[in-house]
């Protein structure tokens, strides 16, 4: 009774106070004739009431199914109405707000010093930014009270969002988005997805109930990590939580995932003060106990939250709220050291990324050089946008480019994950089609429009009736897509055929400098790596036992997306085996070694260090360009120099060595399957896998 | 007596003279032959006699009665070249070509110099697009009469043909400097330079062809083109439309003209320029295919397929259709088909497929 009566003076009170209204309150003396449902609704208004009065926004959405019973009771009470619009407002279903406010407006244009903001905010989430304006600007006109700057300052934000949507609303990109479906998808909240590179696995948070999240805390379920990966038909196989080792009782959230989906990124809560980063690494066992990330990226009583690893591995950058921020939540940097295995110093990204306000959602594309995050504090349509920055030659970072509408959107738009090629993307995204609550989509970007390509034929030789069609015009296409390439490889044991772990060794050829390693999954011996375009990549897989296998990638800073699918076959140490060394580099029609080739004789000489007892034979190799004795001589001279190498800057002994040129006399493709080839890329493709390196092992 | 046998040559000699000129009919042969009976003609005259009435049967197109008179001719004058020339010209129009080619070149055969032989025999390989039997000819006759724009014309052709622009431009060059007005050559050169990119150069001769020979509506096809390929889409139209003010069943313009409405952003009135051309020549894949990017445009996706099916049913090399269906079918979120499409433009020769191909169908 004491409650019904606070909720009828509240009601009574805002009529009276703001008066002049068309306004029916909820006075029995109006309802006589319905006395059971007033007291009903009334009921219903005092537990909405509750929660409006006693708990923040981000809670309010939890009165909105008692305001509706009431409202639907009496619809004409006009503070009823402004209470259900800023339930609204404040929920996943914001731009259902616009209807109350509008009707509170109406019944009572006094309603609320503010309604004219709250009308604002209406029209702006629902994407109507003329009106929007128009509202935002009656409202600064009647700012009052104590925090005059502030909201005047906040309303003129968002005022440049109106202006900033106007434009992206006529110029948007050109998307698809699909719902994930309802193996990834819950009726419950699902977001926060972390795509690995090649798409094939996705993890994501999710609010719904499970063994870990029994009940509802404020109207939600805790949140649990679902991890779900690709069929053979490239459909999503049924979300699952992650693993017992991850998933806790108490939130658990997925922050970031590398590009090779082999290190994940956790957020656990912990407590009022803030949250912290714990990283969790595939294992033979599955996925192991998240380590904390140490105090140089977390720390006490502030929010580091979301994660993501640069291409190689050696880059963390996450997002804090700690001392040292630009405003809000930032994007911090830390780069691993080596030495003492732990993440170093952290450094503030500063600007041009971090604002005053808040930068989160950080994702790094594995082309090395574009990084994805949210902000409310550049220039976009309202709340979070998603925006992309590209890291400059000189390490610097682009000014921010918001990724446009309607991927952007004046709602919150946070978490976005792009896969290796650049034309998938991921994100949670409240949709009234999707599963309920917030939905994962996946966006396809389509890029400007294909221009269709027409054909037109002229008389161009007057004396022949038969035309001239017009010559194909090869034009240069606009095509959205990454300069990266991914390797996938699976390595194996050559005579078992069994998977090894392995660790796999990127190296830049042309700087000669170890980029970084990698360790494949045990369980099946795959591996992913990433290589952005312009590099010269020596890849190297190493397994004890065993002897390393190479490969070589050149990568024009053109090449746009390509994925490459390796299994290697890895050879036992032992007499006769031999490799190819896919490193060793020599100018046309020359013997001399190549800057380039001196990772991978390093690595040979380590071998040989390592095996004192090893002796090998190295064999030069030609394609059959050229005349046969030339080559002979070519590659002749080609090993020996090799051999020349291991023994005079190596310092093994010359007796370990034998060498040998064997000219075209063994091509790894014969001239009559290359003549079999249709294109020159083709051929010269295998031309070059003619001409090789190779070493045997004579004893060991 | 001696005076009348001197009168009587003089007046039988006279009378060849103007036998050979033409002047006497073959219904005068009844007085030739009063001539013959007053002292009898020689063989020589009787054939040129023959010959006339030959040419009389040929203009006729009686061809069957002529070929006799010729060779009625030639038995009485074996080398009477003019007649083994019209006997040619006869067979020819009975379609018995060899023996058409076969006189005249026994007429050069007998007379190393008879032009028109040579003009006959160049023109008959040259139609035919038989440029390496042609060539020899034409090379002779050029030395015969190097004066003569039209030889340097089909050189040009040959030479154009075998796409030896440079050579096809040296050739044209001689042509229109012999005769300024050879509307036929300047639209040859214009091609020419059109295929090298020299839009300026080829507007200002296909502009002089027709200052030449107004009523050549390929021309204005081709000025036509040359200002759409410069982006200048008004003067491509008003050009297209003359070349079908001409000729209004020129489908080939009609297309063009559509194009040039497309680039403009009238895709209205190039559709209807499409279905006009497709009316008028029913497998006109390129309007087909062109209609096809109209429906891209207008975002018609199943409209753009069948267009670009039926272009394809047409021709099914045409690497453009198989390109912007693979675009439609695309929009139409039937990927794999669209892949397969861009894959065949990329295997006929276009790279865009390849582009496409490698960044949407890399799974």
């Amino acid at each position: 009774m004491k409650k019904l009566t606070i909720a009828l003076l509240t009601l009574v009170f805002f009529s009276s106070v703001y008066g002049q209204d068309n306004s029916v309150p909820f006075e029995k003396s109006i309802f006589k004739e319905r006395k059971d449902e007033f007291k009903i609704a009334v009921e219903h208004m005092e537990n909405a009431e509750e929660i409006y009065e006693n708990y923040p926004p981000s809670m309010w959405s939890q009165a909105i199914d008692d305001f509706e019973k009431a409202y639907a009771f009496n619809p004409k009470n006009a503070p009823l109405n402004y209470k259900l619009g800023d339930c609204y407002l404040n929920s996943n279903y914001k731009s259902k707000s616009l209807k109350f406010f509008q009707d509170a407006y109406k019944l009572n244009p006094s309603i609320q010093q503010d309604i004219h903001f709250k009308l604002g905010r209406g029209y702006h989430l629902s994407s109507m930014f003329e009106m929007a304006l128009k509202e935002y600007k009656i409202h600064l006109t009647k700012i009052t009270g104590k925090e005059i700057e502030a909201e005047k300052k906040l309303t003129n934000k968002l005022i440049r969002e109106c202006n900033t949507a106007i434009e992206m609303v006529k110029n948007p990109i050109r998307v698809w988005v699909d719902n994930l479906g309802k193996n990834i998808n819950s009726p419950f909240p699902d977001y926060a997805a972390q795509i690995s590179a090649d798409e094939s696995v996705i993890i994501y948070t999710s609010r719904r109930p499970s063994e870990y999240s029994t009940e509802q805390i404020g109207g939600m379920y805790n949140e649990d990590i679902y991890i779900s990966e690709r069929d053979e038909n490239w459909e999503w196989t049924k979300g699952r939580l992650i693993s017992d080792r991850i998933n806790v009782k108490d939130n658990d959230a997925i922050s970031g995932l590398s590009p090779d989906g082999n290190s994940l990124f956790v957020y656990y809560h912990s407590g009022k003060d803030g949250g912290n980063l714990y990283q969790s690494q595939k294992t033979e066992e599955g996925w192991s106990k998240p380590k904390d990330l140490g105090k140089n990226v977390n720390t006490n009583k502030s929010w580091d939250t979301d994660a993501s690893l640069s291409y190689d591995g050696k880059r963390l950058y996450f997002v804090s709220d700690k001392e040292g921020t630009k405003g809000g939540r930032d994007i911090w940097y830390s780069d691993w050291d080596a030495e003492k295995e732990m993440w170093g110093k952290s450094t503030n990204l500063g600007a041009p990324i971090n604002t005053e306000y808040d930068e989160v959602g950080i994702f790094m594309h594995p082309d090395g050089k574009t990084m994805y995050f949210s902000s409310n504090g550049h220039k976009g349509m309202g709340s979070f946008d998603i925006y992309s920055s590209e890291m400059q030659a000189d390490s610097s970072w682009s000014e921010p480019v918001n990724i446009g509408y309607p991927v952007s959107t004046p709602d919150a738009d946070v978490f976005f994950s792009v896969s290796a090629s650049g034309i998938h993307g991921y994100y949670s995204s409240f949709r009234e089609d999707g599963e309920g609550e917030k939905d994962l989509y996946m966006i396809t970007f389509l890029g400007k429009p294909k221009k269709p390509l027409l054909s037109g034929e002229d008389n161009l030789i007057a004396s022949i009736t038969k035309p001239i069609v017009e010559e194909i015009v090869q034009t240069k296409l606009d095509v959205h897509v990454k300069n990266l390439s991914l390797l996938k490889g699976k390595v194996l044991d050559a005579e078992t055929k069994k998977p090894l772990l392995a660790t796999v060794e990127m190296s830049d050829n042309s700087k000669g400098e170890l980029l970084s390693n990698f360790k494949t999954e045990s369980e099946s011996g795959k591996f992913l790596i990433s290589l952005p375009a312009g590099k010269n990549y020596g890849i190297a897989v190493k397994s004890e036992g065993y002897l390393f296998h190479s490969e070589n990638f050149d990568i024009p800073a053109d090449a746009g997306y390509q994925e490459y699918e390796k299994v290697i076959l890895m050879k036992k140490v032992k007499v006769g085996e031999s490799i190819v060394l896919r490193n060793i580099f020599f100018d046309l029609d020359k013997y001399e070694l190549k800057p380039e080739s001196k990772t991978e004789l390093d690595r040979l000489l380590q071998l040989l260090i390592d095996n004192p007892t090893l002796e090998i034979e190295i064999s030069g190799h030609t394609d059959t360009q050229g005349s046969a004795a030339y080559n002979q001589k070519l590659s002749e001279d080609r090993a020996g120099a090799v051999v020349d190498f291991l023994v005079g800057i190596g310092g093994i002994g010359r007796e370990r060595f034998e060498f040998k040129g064997v000219g075209e006399a063994q091509p790894i493709i014969s001239d009559a399957e290359i003549a079999k080839m249709k294109s020159k890329s083709q051929k010269e493709e295998a031309h070059a896998q003619n001409r090789r390196t190779e070493f045997k092992i004579l004893k060991f | 007596m001696i005076f009348y046998e001197d009168m009587r040559i003089k007046l039988l000699s006279i009378i060849c003279l103007l036998l050979i000129g033409g002047n006497i009919k073959a219904q005068d042969s009844t007085f030739i032959n009063k001539l013959d009976s007053l002292g009898g003609l020689d063989d020589s005259t009787k054939a040129i006699m023959t010959y006339n009435e030959g040419l009389d049967f040929m203009n006729s197109k009686k061809y069957s009665e002529a070929i006799s008179k010729f060779n009625s001719a030639l038995t009485l004058n074996p080398g009477l070249v003019d007649a083994k020339f019209s006997r040619g010209m006869s067979y020819m129009q009975l379609g018995s070509d060899d023996k058409a080619i076969g006189d005249w070149q026994t007429c050069i055969k007998d007379s190393a110099s008879y032009e028109k032989a040579y003009t006959e025999i160049i023109s008959y390989y040259f139609n035919k697009g038989d440029y390496k039997n042609c060539k020899p000819y034409l090379d002779k006759a050029k030395v015969l009469n190097p004066k003569e724009s039209k030889y340097h014309y089909n050189e040009g052709v040959m030479h154009f043909v075998s796409n030896n622009l440079d050579s096809a431009l040296l050739s044209y060059n001689q042509a229109i400097q012999l005769n300024s007005k050879n509307a036929y050559a300047l639209n040859d050169r214009a091609g020419i330079y059109v295929k090298q990119g020299e839009l300026d150069k080829a507007i200002q001769d296909y502009e002089n062809s027709v200052k030449a020979d107004g009523k050549l509506s390929f021309v204005y096809n081709n000025l036509g083109s040359a200002y759409r390929k410069k982006e200048l889409y008004d003067k491509a139209i008003a050009s297209y439309t003359k070349a079908v003010e001409l000729d209004d069943k020129y489908a080939i313009a009609i297309n063009n003209r559509g194009m040039a409405y497309f680039a403009k952003g009238e895709v209205d009135k190039a559709k209807a320029d499409f279905d006009k051309a497709i009316s008028l020549k029913i497998d006109y894949a390129l309007a087909y295919n062109n209609r096809a990017s109209v429906y891209i445009q207008k975002e018609e996706w199943n409209l753009a397929v069948k267009d670009c099916n039926r272009a394809i049913e047409i021709d099914s090399e045409y690497a453009y259709a198989y390109y912007n269906r693979g675009i439609a079918k695309e929009m139409l979120r039937d990927l794999d088909n669209a892949c397969q499409d861009w894959n065949k433009s990329y295997e006929l020769g276009l790279d865009a497929g390849k582009t496409h191909f490698n960044t949407w169908c890399n799974r």
